[in-house]
């Protein structure tokens, strides 16, 4: 997933992916792939704290088989694990490769301005809005740019990217890409 | 001597008588004498002055007129006077005669004694005499053609050392002193030339030889031919090729077969990365399912936005529909980022 990228290595990736796909590569994403992807990562969240819980529970047998019931961590207790373990996950996942498994299952990327990953600390707070007023994600509707609160206040973007290779930012650019404005229809 | 005389005073005195030759030259000279003694005993004595002279000599001389008349008339003087008179003409003859002997001895003997050569260059100015001479005229009476005409002139000159002139020559000194501009400009290089036979001289050249000893290459390192180049106008020169009647002689199929086609093919897997493609399209993209569901939310994207936008009453935003297939972006495009 990580490997390095070399300059114009890219656009050869992007020969293999479907001709109307191409088009879209780069182009910030909707809302629904995003909610999608969204889900996914909670449903990927949800299974981890479940894995968690099992493996507690499978240790709690077998230190005392005979004693053992399924223990009972509390709704908060358990509420707030999910929520912390999904913000661990969207951070690590944005600030290394710009990709969660519900963003690569979807074909999305988190970049900044420049079309690079973003830093931990941008991925930490975005991830932690995001997972404690998922409702901010909506903007995306309203917003003529498809951008989320987060979005506009840490500056980066939910791009399409179909592309199996690591994160943008490995690229050996020293200065920004240029934005290029579509033609507004 | 005599006896011709005597001859021929013969014949004439044949009538008369009896006169010898003698007698009568004697006669004659006596007469003269007297006739010279006479009259110079009177101009001796008719000294005084001219007017003395005149008034008494008038008298005489017609004296004497009248005498002489009167012999005259009589016929043995006439007869005197005929033989006197022939024999005056015989003696003057013989006194020339004579005299032109004695002068011819005279001078011989004369030149014989002096050195005339001396003589004229000692006294005579010879400039002013050939001051006076008109040579113009003189030689303007030469046949100078018929003097040449009688020159040898092939004798002449095979007796010259032209040898031993040439070593006395300065010949530096001859060219330093000729105006070889003024020289060549009085020259009709195109006459020269119309009369020279470039063919016949060509071919007398030997090229190879000379050729041989040119230094080429020292010729071509003094070339610059970065300057000429400069000044070649290769776009005049393009705009004048017919690039596609060359393009139609150009034999492609020899040119491809030249080519290392697996190297080349080689070549372009190794630089686009046909493994990482491989990987990437059946690592990413493996299912086909995934795409389908990738695809499926790209259009559900729009259509939500699409909504919005009519529900909003507003321009369709961006991402709008997709873009032609064979675009592909450099990079990643954000729409609307500048708006």
């Amino acid at each position: 997933m990580t490997s390095p990228s070399r300059p114009g290595r890219d656009p050869v990736s992007r020969i293999v992916l479907p001709g109307p796909a191409r088009s879209v590569q780069g182009h910030r994403a909707g809302i629904v792939t995003r909610v999608a992807a969204g889900a996914v990562d909670l449903v990927v969240a949800l299974l981890g704290v479940a894995l968690m819980y099992a493996a507690w529970s499978g240790t709690i047998f077998l230190l005392g088989p005979q004693s053992f019931h399924f223990p009972d961590p509390g709704g908060l207790r358990l509420l707030l694990l999910v929520l912390g373990l999904l913000t661990a996950y969207l951070t690590v996942a944005w600030a290394t490769t710009g990709r969660t498994f519900g963003n690569r299952l979807l074909g999305l990327r988190v970049v900044d301005d420049g079309g690079r990953t973003i830093g931990l600390t941008r991925a930490f707070l975005r991830a932690a809005a995001c997972v404690m007023f998922p409702i901010v994600l909506f903007w995306v509707v309203v917003s003529r740019e498809n951008r989320s609160l987060p979005d506009l206040l840490l500056r980066t973007s939910v791009v399409y990217d179909w592309t199996s290779k690591g994160g943008r930012g490995d690229e050996p650019t020293s200065t920004p890409r240029a934005i290029v404005l579509p033609p507004e229809d | 001597m005599d006896e011709t005389t005597a001859a021929g005073t013969d014949e004439t005195v044949a009538r008369y008588e009896p006169l010898s030759a003698s007698d009568l030259a004697e006669l004659v000279l006596g007469l003269a004498a007297v006739g010279v003694e006479t009259a110079g005993r009177v101009v001796e004595r008719i000294r005084p002055p001219t007017l003395v002279t005149a008034v008494v000599t008038a008298p005489l001389r017609a004296a004497v007129t009248d005498l002489g008349s009167r012999l005259r008339r009589a016929d043995w003087s006439q007869e005197l006077l005929r033989r006197g008179h022939s024999r005056r003409g015989e003696l003057g003859r013989r006194v020339e005669v004579t005299a032109q002997r004695v002068a011819a001895a005279v001078v011989e003997a004369v030149l014989d004694v002096v050195d005339l050569t001396d003589i004229v260059v000692d006294h005579v100015d010879l400039d002013a005499v050939v001051g006076t001479v008109d040579l113009d005229r003189a030689v303007a009476r030469v046949d100078i053609d018929a003097i040449v005409a009688r020159v040898d002139i092939d004798a002449i000159v095979s007796r010259v050392d032209v040898d031993a002139i040439v070593e006395r020559l300065d010949i530096d000194g001859i060219v330093a002193r000729v105006d070889l501009d003024r020289a060549v400009s009085r020259v009709d290089i195109g006459a020269v030339i119309e009369r020279l036979d470039i063919d016949g001289i060509v071919a007398r050249v030997d090229l190879d030889r000379a050729v041989s000893g040119v230094d080429i290459d020292a010729i071509v390192g003094r070339v610059d031919i970065d300057a000429i180049a400069a000044r070649i106008d290769l776009d005049a020169i393009l705009d004048r090729v017919d690039v596609n009647a060359v393009a139609q002689r150009l034999d492609l199929d020899a040119v491809v077969g030249r080519l290392d086609l697996i190297g080349l093919a080689e070549y372009v897997v190794e630089e686009i990365d046909l493994p990482g493609i491989i990987q990437s399209s059946s690592g990413a993209m493996a299912s086909e399912g995934m795409r389908e569901v990738r695809w499926q939310g790209v259009g559900a994207d729009e259509r939500v936005a699409h909504v919005v936008d009519r529900m909003l009453r507003r321009r369709p935003r961006t991402p709008g529909p997709a873009l032609p297939a064979t675009e592909i972006a450099p990079g990643p495009v954000i729409p609307g980022s500048a708006g």
